[in-house]
């Protein structure tokens, strides 16, 4: 029994397993970076097909930094820098004969390694009593309720949130988005209790939950909501143009003429199937197309298509009017994507980062250099 | 544009200062490894206006941000820390033949830059707009160039014969070692700060401070090598040539976290 305490403590203590689970840990990460992680099977079978896709997820490759054994060798490390502390605590904790600067000094690496400790601590916590959710709220509406990452579960909020605005700006003459910005209202049983503009690496922060700016999106316009505005111009010799707004299959009499126009058909992602089908490629706006009749005493006098952004193109062989397609309103709302995160580690995470620091400046500049060879085994 | 020609300028003037440094070994004359250091003074200054100038002209072009931001600029960067930070080294120890094998690695970087890369001023991704930018890059760069002066200081070790003369231009092997540990705790401490500063600025625009992806994962593996390195010679079982052989496999881990990363790997790191 004592040996077996013995063997343990010694496999537990010494310096050389920390450099043994440091080597194993540094190269074992590689492999999480040389294969894509946490993404869908069908892209690992296409990528290294079948066998090698069970082989990896046997192994936990695919999600290799949560799983169980990398966070095993994690543990041990932690152990290992806890009891290698624990020994020499006897030594360092008394100042005996020791200048204060002397005594950081020798506490150094003793603070490095609890540092270690305490950040792995704090994403223990986060892990255990954190959460990481996202949600999706179109501009005017709210949301009490977020999805959680990975999981098809929803986590009810015990407040509301509001999203005012939803905006986004370009960079001068060119397509590069410059920043998104969305006008966020916390309401507590209707009231409004605290309100915010933010935007990426400016995120709101309300009873330990915090909502950074993620995402975006338009929700799909329904097709009643759509709206052409047209220009029609008739041949002849005393053109008098009008303008003209309707929805899909709406038909409307010009005023003081024998005129009827109808809006046949309104796409908003014009494309020519197989077999000169006509398609609408998605509910976005990318290419609007209208197909126009018009009507002359009852009679169909002009019949063709008329796109918003290729005004020049004409598809009608009907030669009586003109018809300019000059706006598309499809009702589509933008939504602002808003990760959600809870993560009560934090404290101890950044109380890590400091002693971190701070051991390392004591162990590296306070001590005398007669000590940092040989003997001093931390 | 006038700021690519800076950097062109200032390549020249670390190719001059690394000829100056390989004469003064051979010729072992006190004027000429004088004017070496002079000339990588000036190109540490032309270096240092190249860099403040393109913040002007990022405003200039209606962007405006640090020149942190792209591979062009870390590189530039990248070259002026490593002669900066090698310049108090050779103050500090007055080992002036150092130079001959730090100073190709200041050119080697911007020339690089000038000759492979894209300086073209890009406008900057909304994740990126942040001060954090700033203490992020500046804290591992300074951490990458102390590693790089361990590197040629390593080299240099492994190449030196210890010869009893006293007349060698090259410090001591003990200076060497010496030199070699201080540039390693340096960049160590200075990576560690840039990692954390890297964390938080995660977890202000992602919510994550810790995501490993393989920029992450790959910063964290070599500061692990250097702390490997840094356990194994406390201990004093590594001095010398192991230790030499340590520095030297350190800054492999630190040239694939910079760039092999950037051109093999995938990630949140893609534009830097």
């Amino acid at each position: 029994m004592k040996k077996l305490f013995a063997l343990i403590q010694g496999v537990f203590l010494s310096v050389k397993t920390t450099i043994f689970l440091l080597i194993t840990i540094a190269l074992v990460s590689i492999i999480g970076t040389l294969i894509p992680q946490q993404k869908e099977a069908a892209q690992y079978i296409a990528q290294y097909g079948l066998l090698l896709y069970r082989l990896f997820d046997l192994l936990g490759f695919l999600d290799l930094y949560a799983s169980w054994w990398f966070r095993l060798l994690l543990v041990m490390l932690l152990i290992n820098l806890v009891t290698c502390s624990i020994k020499r605590l006897p030594r360092i904790t008394s100042r005996g004969g020791f200048t204060m600067r002397e005594w950081l000094g020798r506490l150094g690496p003793h603070i490095t390694h609890l540092s270690l400790v305490l950040i792995l601590i704090g994403s223990l916590i986060g892990n255990l009593w954190g959460f990481k959710g996202f949600v999706n709220i179109p501009q005017g509406d709210e949301a009490n309720a977020i999805f959680l990452k990975g999981t098809e579960k929803m986590l009810g909020l015990d407040f509301t949130i509001r999203c005012e605005k939803f905006e986004m700006s370009y960079y001068p003459e060119s397509e590069v988005p410059r920043e998104y910005l969305s006008d966020l209202v916390i309401l507590e049983a209707g009231r409004e209790v605290l309100r915010k503009r933010i935007r990426v690496n400016d995120p709101l922060q309300y009873k330990g939950i915090t909502f950074y700016q993620s995402s975006y999106g338009f929700l799909p316009s329904r097709p009643e909501e759509r709206k052409a505005e047209m220009e029609i111009i008739p041949k002849g010799k005393n053109p008098k143009a009008f303008r003209i707004q309707l929805g899909e299959g709406e038909t409307k009499q010009v005023q003081g003429t024998d005129i009827k126009v109808e809006l046949a058909t309104l796409i908003p992602d014009f494309f020519l199937g197989e077999g000169n089908r006509i398609l609408s490629r998605s509910d976005q706006p990318n290419n609007p197309a209208v197909g126009v009749n018009i009507y002359q005493n009852g009679k169909l006098s002009y019949s063709g298509w008329s796109f918003l952004k290729h005004p020049d193109f004409h598809g009608s062989k009907d030669d009586t009017y003109r018809v300019i397609f000059l706006q598309y309103s499809g009702g589509e709302k933008p939504y602002t994507g808003l990760m959600v995160v809870k993560d009560p580690g934090i404290p101890f995470v950044y109380g890590g980062f400091v002693a971190l620091v701070f051991g390392l400046i004591c162990s590296f500049f306070l001590r005398r250099r007669s000590t940092q060879k040989g003997g001093e085994d931390a | 544009m006038l700021n690519p020609t800076l950097f062109q300028f200032t390549m020249f003037i670390y190719l001059l200062s690394t000829i100056l440094y390989c004469l003064y070994l051979v010729t072992k004359k006190e004027g000429v490894g004088k004017s070496g250091t002079l000339t990588a003074f000036l190109g540490f200054i032309l270096n240092g206006i190249a860099l403040g100038y393109r913040y002007f002209e990022t405003h200039r072009v209606g962007i405006a941000y640090l020149p942190l931001s792209n591979m062009y600029e870390s590189m530039v960067f990248f070259s002026w820390t490593i002669v900066g930070i090698y310049l108090v080294f050779e103050r500090i120890y007055r080992a002036r033949g150092l130079g001959a094998f730090v100073l190709p690695l200041g050119f080697l970087t911007v020339s690089i830059a000038v000759l492979g890369l894209n300086p073209e001023v890009r406008p900057l991704m909304p994740a990126l707009q942040s001060d954090w930018l700033f203490y992020h890059v500046v804290t591992c760069f300074l951490g990458y160039a102390a590693f790089a002066i361990s590197f040629g200081v390593s080299l240099l070790y492994l190449f030196r014969k210890e010869d009893k003369t006293s007349k060698s231009l090259l410090p001591s092997q003990k200076v060497l070692e010496e030199i070699n540990y201080r540039s390693i705790i340096f960049g160590f401490l200075l990576f560690a700060v840039g990692i954390i500063t890297g964390a938080i600025w995660a977890n202000y625009a992602w919510g994550t401070y810790w995501s490993w992806d393989p920029k992450e994962t790959w910063s964290l593996i070599t500061w692990i090598v250097y702390a490997i390195l840094l356990h194994a010679r406390f201990t004093g079982r590594w001095t010398g040539r192991r230790m030499a052989f340590g520095s030297i496999v350190g800054f492999l881990s630190v040239i694939f976290t910079y760039w092999g990363v950037n051109y093999l790997l995938s990630g949140l790191h893609s534009y830097a």
